[in-house]
């Protein structure tokens, strides 16, 4: 395209020293791997889009990159990419951001910016004229290509907002599929750059309904914007999926929205975080089409390949390598955790998947960790039910494990102050300060969280609690507490007691809270205490002992207590201060239980048919002298 | 009996039951003055086997009391806590509308003997204890009622206060041994509770938490009761360390078996007796009276047999 060549010219002529990238004005250059471990070639990604996504994406790669050189070459481009359309609300942002570091030449160009505003008006009388023209003569088409018109030059213009209705009038006036598919289309263009994805959704929808206008370029393009939309849903199964169904015929057809490099990247990213194994081969590794995305972006295609053939060090180390300019793309940038997340967390579970035991030293060098925080990462992932296996922490094995019949240990921890606290989660966040002859915001923040904290199980917590958007307004009043719960959930247990601790001294002044504060630091700590105990089949105490701060012998009298409670289900070796768990043989207890119901039931029996038997005789026993 | 020598009676009154028994199930006048005998003797065995036989049969009910209070003391002696209890259990629960002395003293017995064999004892009576002994029972056992209480408690040093304090009136009732073995029953019970807490344990621990004085008497006290077999356990003299192992039975031998079957068949046996029992109850005359009385008088649904005028007495 000419636009391209000449910007590109232009950026030979001016030789400057933020260039980053080899040379550049060869055609090949777009099909180069973009998104590498080095720093971002802020060029040749930006060649990769056209129109007004591309000035979207400088200026956040600008506000979010972290040095000055590339920030000011992204601002530089992007200033000339404006410069070439019509937005003058975005050119004085662009000018104000540049603050003049980039010379005279990139100045507040006011010339410029009047003379364009001043076309624009011209334009925009002259379309309304021709609008109105139209509307009288009720000709279907043009009226239908006047407020396109306007649409086009409400989006040139930076005015999304009167871009979009405009579009959307348009609906009225199509005739043909062909015409509906092109509104949509519009449409949907508008909504990316507002942000408003549900918008992108519907469109979507309504122009797949239209089947035969519809070539492979726009399905193509529908399923991509589709992918987009579930992408910022945080779907990322269906994301994943729409992604992949997208055709090569994409190519460089869209580049007002999207690259095929993304394409390629956002899909494989999100298969690798949420499809299983089997769909990872068949939709991602042996589909044709999506070959050429990945071919696009190698580091994206060795990167899956590396996790099918467990080769994770490797993988994650790509992952890694991405990860710093993955966060500059600005769609994908706040999933960037979460996926990460997820791939790790998959990986994790795809290693121990296939073995009794692991050992966990191996394990950690497979994964480029220590193996303490590896046994952090599975302890979290057992807890959550996501591998089935217990952790030998004395001899660093890991071995699978059939769920088992354990009981709930926290039944008598959930009696007290479930109802208590289910009042206060539940309370919207309307309550503000409009009770404060009762309660303030924060007290309900307190209570609700110490109660919940003190009586729910796991799930709970984090459905309830963690989760909550309406009791996250109140936890922001009182931010130890958010932390409180945060540490326990995540397993920082000595944070946590420690934050309880610096807490006790207030809530016993609290007129409701200071007689319930012993009972409910008594539950949490057992809570705590049972929870860590969890995912383990042994314990060695002094690590136990220095998560808690406390020492061996009182966390010994504490545990005995609570295994005497049978709230755990262990015994404690002394002599070597590690504690094991037990679980019960349901086997022999049964056998146990069998026999003692057999010889209860004979003495019960019997004496009741000796009873009958003197009832029977009636007799009155009359008092007889002692003995 | 008069001729001060209790022994030579016993071996005639053994085949003086046998011969008037009606069935091994009645119990005669003779059975308590025997047990008596063999109290008075010494000579347990031919006591048990006596006991050994289910009774359903009573005519007298003084001798009912007298036979089971005995009987209690006879297994007492042969350390058969658990008949002792069912015994003494029967006396205490028996229908009576007075109060009488053997019942007292059972009582204080039985709650003896429950502290030993099973090591909690309840306040609380079953459902089918006559009212009068409920009312009045506890006021006559006052000192054993709160050598319970202190058992319960788990602390030896309490226990021994206790046993100081009613010295006399558990003389007085010759229960003096019966209290010496609960104060070290307490021992066992907490040892046994510690198998459920650890795994393994120094010597030097049990004697703190049980309150022993050494570990030379830990290891004495784990010792009989691996002996006794109420725990299981191995003893590392090197490093003063027990370590408790799981019950070995698996429940999959031969014996376990029949005895298993045994049960069955006993308990099988019994239900049947209980059938009969409620049969012939349903059919007693005094019950269908009493029955009657509480029946609507014009009952147009069950026309059946029993037309509530004819049974009012």
């Amino acid at each position: 395209m000419d636009a391209e060549d000449e910007a590109t010219g232009h950026m030979i002529e001016e030789e400057e020293i933020y260039v980053n990238g080899g040379e550049d004005g060869d055609e090949s250059k777009r099909h180069r791997p973009i998104i590498s471990g080095e720093q971002l070639d802020i060029e040749a990604y930006a060649a990769l889009y056209t129109g007004r996504t591309k000035i979207s994406r400088l200026l956040f790669i600008a506000e979010k990159c972290g040095n000055a050189s590339m920030q000011l070459d992204a601002l530089r481009m992007a200033y000339d990419e404006i410069k070439k359309g019509e937005n003058t609300q975005l050119f004085r942002e662009v000018v104000a951001k540049i603050d003049g570091r980039l010379g005279p030449n990139y100045g507040p160009d006011n010339a410029w910016a009047d003379a364009v505003d001043r076309r624009a008006e011209l334009r925009k009388e002259k379309l309304e004229n021709e609008l109105n023209a139209y509307r009288t003569n009720l000709i279907k088409e043009s009226i239908r290509m006047g407020y396109n018109d306007f649409g086009d030059f409400y989006f040139a213009h930076g005015q999304l907002g009167d871009a979009f209705k405009n579009y959307v009038r348009t609906r009225d006036y199509c005739t043909t599929s062909k015409h509906i598919v092109h509104m949509c289309l519009n449409a949907i263009l508008v909504s990316i750059e507002m942000g408003q994805f549900t918008h992108v959704t519907s469109y979507v929808s309504k122009a797949e309904q239209s089947q035969d206008a519809l070539d492979s370029i726009t399905i193509a393009k529908l399923r991509c914007t589709a992918g987009l939309a579930l992408l910022e849903g945080k779907k990322y199964k269906l994301a994943a999926r729409k992604f992949l169904e997208t055709g090569p015929d994409l190519g460089n057809s869209y580049t007002e929205v999207i690259a095929p490099q993304d394409v390629a990247t956002y899909g494989g990213l999100c298969a690798l975080a949420s499809f299983d194994r089997a769909e990872l081969k068949s939709k991602v590794i042996d589909n044709i089409n999506f070959r050429n995305f990945l071919e696009l972006v190698p580091e994206i295609r060795e990167l899956i390949n590396d996790f099918y053939t467990s080769h994770y060090a490797s993988c994650l180390e790509y992952l890694g390598n991405l990860k710093a300019n993955l966060f500059l793309d600005i769609h994908l940038h706040d999933h960037v955790e979460t996926l990460y997340e997820q791939i790790r967390n998959k990986a994790l579970i795809q290693y121990t998947h296939p073995f009794v035991s692991v050992d966990l030293h191996m394990m950690a060098n497979a994964f480029n960790t220590s193996v303490s925080s590896l046994e952090k990462e599975l302890e979290a992932l057992i807890t959550n039910n996501q591998i089935q296996a217990r952790i030998d922490s004395h001899n660093k094995i890991l071995y699978a494990r059939h769920a088992d019949q354990r009981n709930a240990t926290f039944q008598r921890v959930l009696q007290t102050g479930c109802e208590f606290d289910r009042e206060f989660l539940e309370t919207g966040p309307d309550l503000g300060n409009s009770y404060t002859e009762v309660i303030a915001p924060q007290d309900v923040a307190t209570y609700g969280g110490l109660c919940a904290l003190a009586s729910f199980d796991r799930a709970e917590l984090k459905s309830k609690v963690i989760d909550n958007i309406n009791f996250r307004n109140f936890l922001e009043l009182v931010p130890e507490i958010r932390e409180l719960i945060n540490d326990f959930y995540t397993s920082h247990y000595a944070s946590c007691l420690e934050y309880l601790g610096n807490l006790k001294a207030n809530l016993l002044l609290d007129i409701h809270l200071h007689d319930h504060v012993e009972t409910l630091y008594e539950q949490i700590r057992n809570k705590a205490l049972i929870q860590y105990t969890h995912p383990f089949v042994s314990v060695d105490l002094h690590m136990m002992a220095n998560a808690f701060n406390t020492s061996v012998s009182s966390l010994e009298k504490e545990l005995e207590a609570l295994i005497t409670n049978n709230q755990i289900q262990a015994r404690i070796d002394s002599h070597n201060k590690i504690l094991y768990a037990r679980h019960a043989d349901q086997r022999n207890t049964t056998f146990q239980r069998v026999l003692q119901t057999g010889c209860e039931f004979d003495r019960e029996v019997r004496s009741m048919l000796l009873r009958a038997n003197l009832i029977k005789h009636e007799f009155n026993l009359k008092a007889s002298r002692k003995h | 009996m008069l001729l001060e020598d209790p022994m030579q009676g016993v071996a005639p009154m053994l085949t003086a039951i046998r011969k008037l028994q009606l069935s091994s199930e009645h119990l005669t006048t003779l059975h308590p003055d025997f047990l008596l005998f063999c109290l008075l003797a010494k000579c347990y065995k031919p006591g048990l086997s006596i006991l050994e036989d289910d009774i359903f049969d009573v005519d007298q009910p003084r001798d009912f009391f007298l036979y089971c209070y005995y009987g209690g003391m006879i297994c007492i002696g042969q350390k058969k806590f658990s008949k002792a209890l069912e015994l003494l259990h029967n006396v205490v629960t028996a229908p009576m509308s007075i109060l009488n002395a053997i019942v007292v003293e059972a009582y204080k017995k039985y709650i003896l003997v429950s502290l030993i064999h099973v090591g909690q004892f309840s306040i609380s009576f079953p459902k089918y204890t006559s009212s009068v002994a409920q009312r009045n029972l506890k006021n006559f056992s006052q000192p054993y009622l709160e050598l319970a209480n202190s058992y319960g408690a788990g602390k030896i040093s309490e226990l021994e206060l206790c046993v100081q304090a009613h010295n006399e009136k558990f003389e007085f009732d010759k229960n003096l041994g019966l209290v010496k073995q609960v104060v070290s029953c307490m021992y066992k019970r907490n040892i046994q509770r510690l198998t459920q807490t650890y795994l393994t344990l120094s010597l030097q621990d049990i004697a703190n938490t049980v309150q022993l004085n050494s570990a030379k008497e830990a290891e004495m006290h784990v010792l009989q009761m691996i002996q006794d077999g109420e725990i299981y356990a191995t003893i590392n003299q090197k490093d003063g360390m027990v370590r408790f192992l799981e019950d070995p039975e698996q429940y999959k031998t031969c014996e376990m078996i029949e005895r298993i079957d045994s049960s069955i068949q006993r308990i099988m046996m019994l239900s049947r007796k209980l059938t009969d029992m409620d049969e012939q109850l349903s059919c007693d005359p005094l019950y269908l009276a009493k029955a009657g009385k509480e029946r609507q008088r014009f009952d147009f649904d069950d026309f059946d047999s029993v037309p509530s005028s004819k049974f009012t007495i």
